[in-house]
């Protein structure tokens, strides 16, 4: 993978000239202004940004979630501007993996079901190779006597490596993590940097949106919006 | 995706919730069962009428006495009450009809009345059929012991009773009632038969088993009764009831003046009852099935609850790839898999209750209602299931994630 990497990385996604626009009561506010860049295979980038600053609404157009007004969005050398709802979550399921600020696992659920849970959405999903799957991501993530367990009955770290590993389950091309160690103390938050560091060296493209200097400083790519626009983006 | 995941999940999410999911249900519940349970109830007449109908025996025409049919084509009462007393109908008129031969089978007059029977053990009031011996084929009347009387005796004015089979229990316990004497009205009768029990008359009409059955000839002389009540005409086969009719019509017209008489066919009667019990058991049906309506709209409130009370939920799933189609389909099962549920429960109660009534009144519950209840649910959870689930469908993954 390092040896792809050095001659010549090939782009996950491409923004071109993105631009989201919102009515609010007659005023179009711009909360992204012509954005381009591009996310390389194996890249660990951090957008960062003050609150307000876009760098959100630039995730969920990035992640699929929300759709441009303006601009060209490219996912694997495929033109995902113009998707139906229901396109945009079919590549989301297959493409794309999310780990959230507040871990958004369902309650009263197993962590082995909550990490399962993007399968069942999945085209052609075998349940038993998936549990498999799961089972073995819980373990690597150190949650092997942890399957059975409800996201009450976890500590917010676990349910934060709970929620990594389902972000993992359908071996996704890039994962977006918001502010993943935003509820988390300083211990946990640590370890789940190491966990997305270590999967980026596993080779995993991997984009954390985040306010928190400490946490953009793990990335090696740093992009810094304000204002709706790019005002920054460095290699470190 | 995995429907039977979906599934799985909407019955977890029912069982989270059991309190709720249960009232949820409980108009569909009510719904259901009385619609059951009314439906078996009139369901349940309708079997006991024709019942009835058959123990009357088959093909058979009643020639009484009167006006029965009114102008406006309905039932005369007045005349009829008036006809009992006034009867025009004579012993000889059977011989008349007898003459005119096919399709007319076997013809018999009937006297009905009431009379006290006394036995050394007590006394007993019943009704007094009084007719000649063709009676015991033509209404299907079997004597279960001894015989019933015949020709011979009609002929010689024998003073024989064949009793039924609660008197010869009450008055006669204990003893061989045949060849015993019983006392009709202070006149003394030899027993000569027992009529099988015919269990019937607990509902409404004439206590059949607590009848004394006697030569129409006898009560003539002997009781004094002498206004002839009805002829009962037996019909070689149903198809010949029309002309049947025709043909003693003709026949009484010569003798009798039209308001004199009247003939009715059963089978006519049975439809007339049965079109009534129908369309009775479809109206309890239908003003049940206005709480099945209600039920429908609890479920809607409920699901509605729960699309808000999961917005996050929603959001999560749309963000990991669920499609607005996945997220529809969900909160249909599981609006459906809540009616049926409640559908299921109310069948049984339905059923149950139906059962329960059954030892003091006619009641059946029939396999189509059970299944028409079991689809009507299942609609009803998807019908009122369809507005919630669009708005869950259509929710913005992002606003979802934010709701808090």
């Amino acid at each position: 993978m390092s040896t792809l990497k050095a001659s010549k990385p090939r782009p996950v996604l491409v923004l071109s000239h993105v631009s989201k626009n919102y009515e609010l009561d007659g005023i179009t506010i711009g909360a992204v202004n012509n954005v381009s860049l591009t996310i390389s295979e194996g890249e660990l980038v951090a957008i960062t940004g003050p609150s307000g600053s876009g760098k959100s609404t630039l995730m969920h157009i990035m992640g699929l979630l929300d759709r441009q007004s303006q601009g060209k969005v490219t996912l694997d050398n495929k033109d995902v501007s113009n998707l139906s709802e229901a396109e945009a979550a079919k590549l989301r399921n297959k493409y794309v993996g999310f780990i959230f600020q507040q871990f958004n696992l369902l309650t009263k659920t197993s962590a082995l079901e909550n990490v399962l849970l993007p399968t069942i959405y999945s085209d052609n999903a075998s349940t038993s190779a998936d549990k498999q799957k799961a089972m073995k991501l819980l373990t690597s993530l150190g949650l092997s006597d942890r399957f059975k367990n409800t996201p009450g009955q976890l500590s917010g770290g676990q349910q934060q490596r709970v929620a990594i590993a389902r972000a993992l389950i359908n071996d996704p091309r890039i994962i977006f993590a918001d502010e993943p160690t935003g509820n988390l103390d300083s211990k946990s938050g640590a370890e789940v940097v190491e966990i997305l560091t270590n999967l980026n060296k596993e080779g995993k493209t991997i984009v954390i949106v985040t306010h928190d200097p400490e946490l953009a400083r793990s990335a090696r790519r740093i992009i810094k919006v304000k204002d709706g626009r790019v005002v920054e983006d460095r290699l470190k | 995706m995995i429907i039977s995941v979906i599934a799985g999940s909407a019955v977890t999410s029912i069982l989270r919730n059991k309190t709720r999911s249960f009232l949820t249900t409980l108009g569909v519940v009510i719904g259901v069962a009385s619609v059951i349970l009314l439906t078996s109830i009139g369901n349940g007449l309708t079997v006991f009428v024709e019942e009835q109908f058959e123990n009357l025996g088959s093909n058979l025409l009643i020639v009484s006495p009167g006006d029965l049919v009114n102008e406006e084509g309905g039932f005369n009462q007045e005349a009829a009450a008036l006809s009992l007393s006034s009867s025009k109908l004579s012993l000889s008129d059977v011989k008349a009809l007898e003459r005119a031969g096919q399709p007319i089978t076997a013809v018999t007059p009937v006297i009905e009345g009431s009379g006290e029977f006394r036995s050394p053990q007590g006394k007993r009031q019943g009704i007094i059929i009084a007719s000649g011996a063709e009676y015991t084929t033509m209404r299907n009347t079997k004597a279960e012991k001894g015989r019933f009387f015949s020709t011979g005796d009609v002929n010689a004015s024998r003073k024989s009773a064949v009793i039924g089979s609660k008197i010869a229990e009450k008055l006669f316990a204990g003893q061989d009632p045949i060849g015993a004497t019983i006392t009709i009205n202070r006149v003394k009768f030899e027993i000569i038969g027992v009529v099988e029990k015919k269990n019937d008359g607990g509902f409404g009409g004439p206590d059949i088993d607590s009848a004394i059955y006697i030569p129409i000839t006898t009560a003539k002389s002997s009781l004094g009764l002498d206004k002839i009540s009805y002829h009962l005409v037996q019909v070689d086969s149903k198809n010949n009831i029309p002309y049947a009719k025709q043909k003693i019509e003709a026949v009484m017209g010569k003798r009798l003046n039209e308001e004199d008489f009247s003939v009715t066919d059963q089978s006519e009667i049975l439809k007339t009852i049965q079109t009534i019990l129908g369309t009775l058991t479809a109206g309890l049906a239908g003003i049940a099935a206005i709480s099945l309506l209600v039920g429908g709209i609890g479920i809607m409130n409920i699901m509605l609850v729960a699309v808000s009370e999961r917005t996050r939920e929603i959001g999560l799933r749309k963000a990991l790839g669920a499609t607005p189609n996945n997220i529809l389909i969900q909160f249909l099962i599981e609006s459906a898999v809540l009616s049926t549920l409640g559908g299921l429960i109310g069948i049984s109660l339905g059923v149950l209750g139906a059962v329960a009534i059954r030892a003091f009144f006619p009641a059946d519950p029939a396999v189509n209602s059970i299944l028409l209840a079991f689809g009507v649910s299942l609609m009803t959870g998807l019908v009122f299931g369809v507005f919630p689930a669009k708005k869950a469908a259509k929710l913005s993954p992002i606003e979802a994630l934010r709701y808090e």
